[in-house]
């Protein structure tokens, strides 16, 4: 059965080391740039994280106030380390399941040139005061739309891939990724549109965007990687295609529709929120789907888990998007929803969808890229090991007391009796504990910063054979 | 009162099922399409493209902690 | 190559359905009853709600009360359910997630005094103890106590005075003041 199917890749043309040679310049350029603004994020998020508990720290210059430092962490991580990282394991995924190289090689090193300019200007612009003043979006809109532009330009190689590919069946991975990069140019061009100029129908734009923008943007690149790494790892099919295929189109019908649930109890038209609501209840049937699909094709094999450093943060992603997703249906929910919205329950929801899935998906497949597009090794194992333990545990510091303390923060801020001040204070605790966690996840970071910096510029140790190629590649 | 005062009701209505059933006729079309032009036929082969000859599956790769850890001290 | 054409229009499809659900119909909803009514918005509340937005007020202040009996903002006195109209069509829209403080919609109807405001954006915790919003000197000057003798500087605690000096608000202090006065659910400001 294998070999019948293998008939239909030509790789003596488009042998796995060709492509990874022509994917080499626009994806390193796309990861070590994310690398930097994940650095950039960390540090203010830091900054944020202890003003919430030290309110006179930095708190006599304007432009590193709560305000503003915040909005331009999420602005920074999330258009910066998150989409830049992300485009560059789409391409080299697209570029390794359709077998075709990557074109327009310098455009997409030009327009990530440019966008890293449009976030550096963007930087300066939230931080002076000049923010667009909508979450998810704070960058002004001449800023977004370059950055939507340059996303645009790879989006466009990534269709040249999918129509001269050299595969003839879409791999579910190419499913995602494909769709990934149609959806968030068409957010960011239908949220740049300056239609919306009613307070109320732009709450609603800027959720649906804000919502879809982790929906189809980065969960799509998310799975398709998980797709990808968790069967290549293994050296395993995934359990079932099929199944892959009914989680995408449901991802795709039910995700579209989740954005108002952040919209319950506002001035919005109940039907509206309604909509939303039922449809975060359906998404329990994609993300099912998937947690099925990949728990299948891992169980058995737990100790490729151990030997591989990126099934590790593979695996540790997969799970959490699982949990996120269904902790998202039961919080869309409006007897939960009383009690969680307006609470750091929400901030903490958000972190363990963008750091322990998305975040740590993106670790797991650079750990995994960048040896094959450089050909040297990481630096130390050691060092690997430690960025992990540091991300699971410092994101778990993180998100559970956040989250217990949220629910408190939630229930008293229901009860009329306890005056308005406790909610707040009894929250500081758990707010103390994130600092420290985000201490932890900062360490993480430049680990993995100075593990990347040592693998691209290729310096310290020079190894005798890249262990990373398997032994036939070896010989070849 | 707050539809009242803008579009009414059936209006709105009839705009989400018009395209409720467009969307749900073009599914079922493109399904029936799919099914007799034999795109279920091998459902799962697709399942096998990740692999080739260069690194065909049933060989884990990316072991690097297995291989270097006796190996690598620092 | 049709299959391809198929995919990308199925991606595109089920987009454009949201889209047009959660963007364009509730634009065809909302905005006619918005547009009826007539905003007196002064020169100093559209300033001040640019400053709201500058400073990142929103992420720790909502503008939204919730429906009596969901959630308990009714019972806090923070006002009736908001509505489209209370936001005087001010945008970015300033609804708001996070309510690590209160919420706003209602703050001019139950904190009418300028000077209060002045002093809490001066130094949050000399008038609120133990409150963890940041301070907003550079809305104020600090200048010598003799300088511009007709004019009197904010009534600051003890501890938080500077020997010498008086702290005076800026225009955009008072901007901003004025735009939180003008978070009235009684007196929307509204001339229908």
């Amino acid at each position: 059965m294998i070999g019948g199917h293998q008939s239909e890749i030509d790789s003596t043309f488009q042998s796995i080391r060709f492509l990874d040679e022509k994917a080499r310049y626009p994806v390193l350029f796309l990861v070590v740039s994310g690398v930097f603004w994940l650095l950039f994020g960390s540090l203010l998020a830091l900054m944020a994280s202890v003003k919430m508990h030290a309110p006179e720290f930095l708190g006599q210059l304007s432009f590193l106030t709560f305000g503003r430092v915040r909005p331009l962490h999420l602005n920074t991580m999330v258009y910066g380390w998150a989409s830049m990282t992300g485009a560059g394991v789409a391409l080299w995924l697209l570029s390794r399941t359709l077998r075709v190289a990557i074109p327009m090689r310098p455009y997409i090193i030009g327009v990530t040139a440019l966008w890293n300019i449009a976030l550096l200007v963007g930087s300066v612009q939230i931080l002076a005061g000049f923010t667009r003043g909508i979450e998810w979006l704070e960058f002004p809109v001449s800023t977004m739309i370059v950055i939507v532009w340059c996303i645009l330009v790879i989006g466009i190689a990534a269709m040249f891939m999918l129509f001269y590919r050299n595969v003839k069946t879409l791999y579910v991975s190419v499913w995602y990724i494909i769709a990934a990069f149609l959806w968030l140019p068409l957010l960011g061009g239908v949220s740049s549109m300056p239609i919306f100029d009613t307070p109320t129908v732009q709450a609603g734009m800027n959720w649906w965007f804000a919502h879809n923008a982790l929906g189809l943007w980065f969960t799509p690149i998310g799975l398709a990687a998980a797709y990808y790494f968790i069967p290549k790892v293994i050296g395993r099919p995934i359990y079932s295609y099929g199944l892959s295929l009914l989680g995408f189109w449901g991802l795709a019908l039910f995700y579209n529709w989740n954005g108002f649930h952040h919209l319950i109890g506002s001035p919005l038209p109940t039907w509206f929120v309604t909509i939303s609501i039922a449809a975060s209840v359906m998404m329990i049937i994609p993300v099912v789907v998937v947690a099925v699909n990949h728990h299948m094709t891992v169980v058995g094999s737990f100790s490729a888990v151990k030997h591989s450093p990126t099934l590790r943060f593979v695996v540790f992603a997969a799970m959490s998007y699982t949990f996120v997703s269904l902790q998202g249906s039961i919080q869309a929910l409006r007897t939960t929803n009383e009690i969680i919205h307006f609470t750091h329950f929400v901030v903490a929801h958000a972190h363990i969808g963008m750091y322990a899935f998305v975040t740590m998906m993106l670790f797991g497949s650079c750990y995994y890229i960048l040896p094959r597009l450089t050909n040297w090794e990481w630096q130390s194992h050691k060092l690997i090991k430690a960025h992990f333990w540091l991300s699971a545990i410092g994101i778990i510091l993180y998100t559970v007391p956040l989250q217990v303390g949220g629910v408190l923060q939630g229930l008293a801020m229901n009860n009329p009796d306890i005056p308005f001040m406790d909610t707040m204070n009894l929250t500081i605790p758990y707010l103390i504990a994130r600092s420290v966690a985000g201490v932890l996840l900062t360490v993480g970071h430049l680990i993995f910063a100075y593990l990347v910096i040592r693998i691209v510029a290729k310096v310290g140790l020079k190894p005798e054979i890249p262990g990373v190629w398997s032994k036939k590649i070896k010989e070849a | 009162m707050l539809l009242e005062t803008s579009i009414n009701v059936s209006y709105g209505i009839w705009i989400l099922l018009l395209f409720s059933l467009l969307i749900i006729l073009s599914g079922i079309g493109l399904f029936i399409w799919a099914y007799f032009s034999g795109q279920f036929d091998d459902i799962n082969k697709g399942a096998q493209l990740p692999f080739n000859e260069e690194e065909p599956a049933g060989e884990p790769t990316d072991q690097i902690f297995k291989d270097n850890d006796s190996k690598q001290k620092n | 190559m049709v299959k391809n054409w198929i995919l990308l229009f199925g991606i595109i499809a089920v987009f454009s359905a949201a889209m047009v659900g959660l963007t364009i119909l509730p634009k065809l909803v909302v905005d006619p009853r918005v547009d009826q009514v007539e905003f007196s918005n002064t020169f100093e509340i559209v300033q001040g709600h640019a400053i709201y937005v500058r400073e990142g007020c929103i992420y720790c202040h909502s503008m939204q009360v919730r429906p009596e009996g969901f959630g308990a903002d009714f019972e806090r006195g923070w006002g009736r359910a908001s509505e489209a109209e209370d936001y005087r069509n001010l945008t970015p829209h300033l609804l708001g997630t996070m309510r690590t403080g209160p919420d706003l919609s209602n703050i001019g109807s139950r904190q009418p005094s300028v000077d209060w405001h002045l002093i809490h954006l001066y130094q949050p915790r000399a008038v609120s103890e133990g409150s963890i919003m940041p301070p907003y000197p550079w809305l104020f000057e600090v200048v010598s106590e003799t300088a511009r003798p007709n004019r009197e500087g904010l009534s600051l605690p003890e501890e938080y005075r500077i020997p010498g000096k008086k702290v005076l608000p800026t225009d955009e202090a008072r901007y901003l003041v004025a735009f939180l006065l003008s978070l009235n659910q009684e007196i929307p400001g509204v001339e229908n």
